[in-house]
């Protein structure tokens, strides 16, 4: 079993992603079962609905974030997964708020399994967002093995550019795309999210 | 009455306070939540989707227009045999429909830089005005 992260903040679209990529997964003999992990911190869920509704296999994890105030439910609701249903691949949707590196040393640490970590940046609103909360965002994306930079169409090409090097500078060591949530996921992309294996 | 809870794990700040009225407030990493759940009383779907996305979109205007920032604001509208989720991040609300097999209405705000007493009036004065606590 692998286990995909998926952060980025609030409304980028990791709800839209995530429907776009197990759409991909089942395609794709290789990936197996999905399973996807909802976090939210309101007291109610929202995106879980929406997922189910899709037709996926969803766990809700909610009225708190998974990096910190969940942190303990999440070990035993992977290893429950695991027993239960075997998946090839559990996507885990962290919160907007969550810092996904906490949430992959959580899981590395306590169950061994390691995790790859996609975040999800919102092209349209970056500038207003990284100036207002910068340490969140830098955090966020820091640690990702990929970063999707969404919402490519809603923006100019020198806007886009300009978040593409932004987002570039914060984390050098990531695949970055630029990323239409609606449209179809290239071999490329796909690839860089999951890992090459 | 109100209940606060307050855990702190990892250095974040996790909050509850609980509202009767049918807003509940929290906090989380500078965030402050405001979640609503309860029924819309109206029969028809369609009118019931284009009322709570105009709220919604009223509740992020007035939170941008006090000085504050929309993280998200997503609302569940499910009835009989439809679902649609209804989400702001802007000005402009985009609504997603799938299958569904009831009947009520919940959702959050995350937002910034707006105290939790304004961001529940705002609630109230929006959202709350067609969702109504179940009994």
């Amino acid at each position: 079993m692998k286990i995909l992260l998926t952060g980025g903040f609030l409304g980028s679209g990791k709800t839209s992603f995530i429907l776009q990529l197990a759409r991909r997964m089942k395609e794709d003999p290789r990936t197996g079962d999905i399973v996807i992990i909802e976090n939210e911190i309101g007291e109610v869920s929202v995106d879980d609905k929406t997922l189910s509704g899709a037709g996926y296999e969803v766990r809700t994890l909610f009225s708190g974030c998974v990096c910190c105030t969940l942190a303990g439910a999440l070990p035993p609701t992977v290893l429950k997964i695991q027993q239960e249903l075997d998946p090839g691949w559990i996507i885990m949707e962290a919160s907007g708020l969550a810092f996904p590196s906490s949430i992959r040393e959580n899981l590395e640490t306590v169950l061994g399994i390691p995790c790859r970590v996609c975040c999800i940046a919102d092209a349209q609103r970056w500038k207003r967002l990284h100036a207002a909360l910068e340490e969140l965002m830098r955090g966020q994306l820091e640690s990702a093995d990929a970063i999707l930079v969404n919402k490519a169409d809603l923006v100019d090409a020198d806007t886009l550019k300009g978040v593409l090097a932004e987002v570039r500078e914060i984390n050098d060591k990531a695949d970055v795309f630029p990323l239409c949530a609606n449209g179809t996921i290239p071999d490329e992309l796909f690839e860089a999210v999951l890992g090459k294996e | 009455m109100s209940r606060t809870d307050t855990m702190d794990t990892h250095g974040h700040e996790h909050e509850h306070h609980h509202d009767r009225d049918g807003v509940s407030i929290s906090h989380h990493e500078g965030s402050v939540i405001g979640s609503v759940k309860g029924v819309i009383r109206l029969s028809d779907c369609d009118a019931a989707e284009a009322a709570l996305a105009e709220q919604i979109r009223e509740a992020g205007k007035r939170i941008t227009e006090s000085g504050g920032i929309v993280g998200h604001i997503k609302f569940v509208l499910t009835g009989p045999g439809r679902c649609s989720q209804i989400s702001l991040t802007d000005t402009e609300t985009s609504t997603r429909r799938f299958d569904g097999s009831s009947c009520r209405a919940e959702g959050a705000a995350i937002v910034f830089a707006v105290s939790d007493e304004e961001l529940e009036a705002i609630l109230k004065e929006t959202v709350g005005t067609l969702i109504e606590p179940e009994d």
